[in-house]
């Protein structure tokens, strides 16, 4: 049996240097020996041979078999190896996989392979029996690891899933965990999550009450399971220490709640208390009055695990997906399976592009003397649709066929179809189209109409100057524009912003766009700070050139001075039941009892709010951490729309956490 | 009906039940040694200043306390108190009432001493039982017997701010004895009125046993009383007492366990709920 604690101590004392080489070097030599070879099949072959050859090792305190060895990175090891290497991003089909097995997908693959009798059809067929056998190969070398490290129960699991159907509470854990340890570490993508984790599982946890198991017995196990998310290795090129290879750090997301919540969303709270580490951020896609003890407990455990804990309003979201044409059926499902990015639970790879809006925004100012809101706006959705449309024409999908070897059986509803999941005709198309700085936006709106349009202080061209010296001898101006009632305390001003998320959402909804396509916009900006800050010149709304943008959902840095109750007035001003994606960060400065925070949030999603993501920072300890990282290796702190350990962060990034607004 | 305010405060959850909106009335018929909030002791406003945030840039120049509008950009000056009217205070504390219905929240008035300010406190109070809302108040208790009785038609909650339970000492920390305090704190009781008293602990002031079997003696006389709050000294008021060019009395803040151990020790003479403010 699994030792919680000892777990915990075991990552807190890991490396944070060290990473996954041994994937690497295999690949290398794979990449070799096969350059010549040119079939169809070349990367589930290369799949399978990798999957023959990586060690199985195991730790006495694992609840669940399959890891990854990590080492520390050798002179000489520079770049990581792409040779397979697909994208991720999606929430693989788990339900079916523990209902059916790799076995059974595989087995429908075919028939209708056979049935369509196309060339390509068949080649998918082979590759997926190709891939699912190649799992069943390194289970079975699970099972001897297993057995000889004292795991009977891991090793009687993996004799059967996840290629044939788990039978009992504990192999559905294991059948999901090594599945998505091998999509995770070993296909080197990241972005995988569990999806609607307490539909599927409910039946097996139901199962296992009858057997006579437990509740606190099916928690701590569940526990277990959720401590071994922190293992996952992912491509670390946004996780603070790039390394040579994949590396441990990639978010994990389990999503819980929506229409009908049941006991195991409960249970799946209780049990990320139990676990409490940055991995895995529960998603409650919260439906307030759909249960009444779901409700409560949503609340107690986000007092505990804070920044752990994303909430979204189902109903919003719900709104917004059947209002852009999602059969209900398929829209009741939605998942959250990244940093506030959405999904059709199992049914999608999900598209992503960050819009540059912020740029597009600075290029419409400067492109002509404007005389009113409305004419900057109308030419600012033009531009953005624009920039959306030509950057979708370049995008290209065709080299992902071959290597989404693995990922291909998962999205199932287009693999049933025989297609890749970017292939032009799959299932759905779901793009997420990220839209940050929209506080800034909205400001900086209100401030060209007070000083120029209304009060004609300034022309406009002489405004534009302003702003291209960068306020330089216009400090006086901008200490005014800095004081003025900006985005996020309950005033009229914040139409402003309103208006620029309507604008924004306009370009999308502009886009041209075939059947299956679903452009889903969200008010996010996962690089607020450092990523193209320094590219945008200064805003009208006394932002000078290079510096943050507002974050997400947020109001601009400080502008924000009337408490949160205002703050969420403000926020829940913007065109949420347009929008499915995004978030919004509150942080406070000290511990707020569960009865607040319920209040709090089930009032703002009663405004029509999308999202609450909340810190707890102690700002004295986060300073302390800053000099004595050691002693705080287990402190989390809440970025964008996932938990982080502050210890881990950049100092610029470290700083920016302690700069945050308090409540 | 007008009144001075100095601070209306959204978001408050240690003022009575759920979330709260909390209205400073300016003015306060004690001066206690302690007082953590200099700016709500005069009845008539005052220019605070910042020092250490002035920029010299003049635009304050000409600032009197009847200034309309002022805004300093670096927060430097400011005007403590202003004249407003109920209504006013209603339509502020109204725009938070979806909070107040999800967390069974409402309006706290506080000051200073709001009474101090009597018919404008019960002005608001009145408009705000006509939106439904749930109303405390924050009092030290020293007002007269029938301002008291008029209000507690309208207060849902007293928050009863018991000082110093020797009378003498009472008047030599407060500057007023506490004969009438107790005399309305029994008439709230008569009246069935909800109280929770609030007992500062200072140390080298109040921060004796005896005080303490005392506060314990009268909680557990009045069947009213369902909570005692511990407030700890703290030093939050140093800066305001510079800004209105005034000294501070130097009082030592006690630990968390010095705290904990005056929460247990009154705890365990009565079976009314003690907390920390």
């Amino acid at each position: 049996m699994g030792n919680l604690t000892n777990l915990k101590e075991f990552i807190f004392e890991t490396d944070n240097k060290a990473c996954f080489i041994e994937r690497d070097e295999i690949l290398g030599r794979l990449e070799t020996e096969m350059a010549d070879y040119d079939k169809t099949d070349k990367f589930a072959i290369v799949f399978s041979k990798l999957l023959s050859e990586v060690s199985v090792p195991i730790n006495e305190n694992d609840y669940f078999a399959g890891r990854v060895v990590e080492a520390l990175p050798y002179e000489g090891l520079k770049t990581a190896n792409r040779f397979l290497n697909s994208v991720g991003h999606f929430s693989p089909d788990y339900g079916k996989v523990l209902n059916c097995g790799l076995k059974g997908i595989v087995s429908e693959i075919n028939d209708n392979a056979t049935k369509k009798g196309d060339t390509e059809s068949k080649s998918f067929a082979k590759n997926a029996a190709i891939v699912a056998e190649a799992v069943h190969d390194y289970c079975l070398r699970y099972v001897d690891a297993a057995e000889k490290n004292g795991m009977p129960e891991a090793a009687k699991a993996l004799r059967t899933v996840p290629y044939e159907p788990a039978y009992d509470f504990y192999s559905a854990l294991q059948g999901i965990w090594i599945l998505h340890m091998i999509l995770s570490c070993y296909i080197g993508a990241r972005d995988y999550a569990f999806g609607n984790f307490d539909k599927y599982m409910l039946p097996f946890y139901e199962k296992a009450l009858a057997d006579g198991k437990t509740e606190t017995e099916l928690t701590e196990l569940l526990a277990g399971f959720f401590i071994k998310t922190n293992e996952i290795c992912g491509r670390c090129a946004h996780n603070y220490n790039e390394k040579p290879v994949l590396c441990q750090a990639t978010k994990q997301y389990v999503n819980i709640g929506g229409e009908f919540p049941n006991k195991f969303s409960i249970i799946c709270l209780k049990a990320a208390e139990l676990n409490n580490m940055a991995q895995p951020e529960i998603v409650v896609r919260l439906k307030p009055d759909a249960d009444a003890e779901f409700t409560e407990q949503v609340f107690k455990s986000l007092a505990v695990l804070t920044d752990k804990v994303n909430i979204y309003n189902y109903d919003t979201v719900f709104k917004c997906l059947t209002d852009r044409g999602v059969k209900p059926d398929i829209a009741k499902d939605f998942t959250y399976s990244a940093c506030c990015t959405f999904d059709l639970h199992y049914h999608n790879p999900r598209g992503e592009y960050y819009v540059p809006t912020m740029r597009i925004f600075l290029e419409v100012l400067h492109s002509k003397n404007y005389t009113s809101i409305d004419e900057i706006l109308k030419d600012y959705t033009n531009a953005l649709t624009l920039d959306m449309q030509n950057r979708r024409r370049i995008h290209s999908i065709e080299g992902m066929r071959q290597i989404a070897v693995l990922d291909s059986l998962l999205i199932t509803d287009t693999a049933m179809e025989c297609k890749y999941p970017y292939d032009k005709d799959r299932a759905y198309c779901l793009n997420n189209l990220f839209l940050s700085g929209v506080a800034t936006i909205g400001d900086s709106l209100m401030v060209l109409d007070k000083l120029v349009f209304k009060e004609k202080r300034y022309s406009y061209a002489d405004f534009m100057q302003i702003l291209d010296d960068n306020y330089e001898n216009s400090e006086a101006l901008r200490s005014e524009i800095l004081n003025y009632e900006r985005f996020g305390n309950d005033s009229e001003n914040d139409n402003y912003t309103a208006m620029a998320g309507n604008a924004m959402v306009d370009a999308v909804d502009n886009l041209e766009k075939r059947d299956n396509e679903y452009n889903i916009p969200g008010f996010y900006s996962l690089e607020r700070d450092n990523r193209w800050c320094s590219e945008i010149g200064a805003s009208p709304d006394g932002r000078k050139s290079g510096t943050p943008f507002s974050e997400n959902q947020s109001p601009a840095y400080g502008a924000d001075k009337s408490g949160i109750t205002a703050l969420l007035k403000s926020v829940s001003k913007l065109p949420f039941h347009r929008t499915a994606g995004g978030g919004l960060n509150l942080t406070f400065s000290k511990k707020v009892s569960s009865d607040v925070l319920k209040a709090l949030i089930l009032s703002y999603f009663n405004m029509g709010g999308l999202h609450v993501g909340i810190s707890v920072i102690d700002r004295e300890k986060l300073q302390d951490a800053m000099k004595n990282p050691d002693k705080y290796k287990s402190l989390t702190v809440r970025l964008y729309g996932f938990s982080e350990y502050f210890v881990s962060l950049p100092e610029w990034q470290q700083i920016a956490v302690l700069n945050r607004t308090e409540y | 009906m007008n009144g001075l305010l100095f601070n209306i405060q959204k978001f408050c959850v240690n003022d009575g039940p759920g979330i709260r909106t909390t209205v400073f009335l300016k003015g306060c018929p004690l001066r206690c040694l302690w007082c953590h909030n200099p700016e709500s002791q005069a009845k008539e406003k005052e220019i605070m200043f910042y020092a250490d945030k002035c920029s010299g840039c003049g635009r304050c120049r000409s600032l009197t306390v009847d200034t309309d509008d002022f805004v300093c950009f670096n927060d430097a000056k400011e005007i403590c108190g202003k004249t407003v009217s109920s209504d006013y205070v209603i339509a502020e504390v109204m725009k938070d009432y979806e909070f107040y219905k999800n967390s069974g929240g409402g309006i706290t008035l506080s000051g200073g001493e709001p009474l101090l300010q009597f018919e404008f406190a019960l002005d608001i109070l009145k408009k705000s039982k006509e939106h439904g809302l749930h109303t405390a108040i924050e009092t030290c208790g020293f007002a007269e017997k029938d301002k008291v009785k008029k209000v507690a038609e309208f207060t849902d909650l007293f928050l009863f701010d018991f000082k110093e339970s020797d009378p003498e000492l009472h008047k030599t920390y407060t500057g007023v004895d506490n004969i009438l305090i107790q005399k309305n704190l029994s008439l709230l009781n008569e009246l069935k009125k909800d109280i929770i008293l609030r007992c500062p602990v200072i140390p080298g002031y109040n921060d004796r046993k005896d005080n303490y079997d005392k506060i314990c003696e009268l909680a557990n006389s009045l069947v009213s009383i369902i909570g005692i709050e511990i407030e700890p000294f703290h030093s939050f008021g140093e800066t305001k007492y510079n800004a209105l060019g005034r000294q501070n009395a130097e009082i030592l803040m006690q630990t968390d366990e010095q705290i904990n151990e005056i929460i247990d020790y009154i705890a365990s003479k009565t079976n009314i709920s003690v907390k920390k403010a």
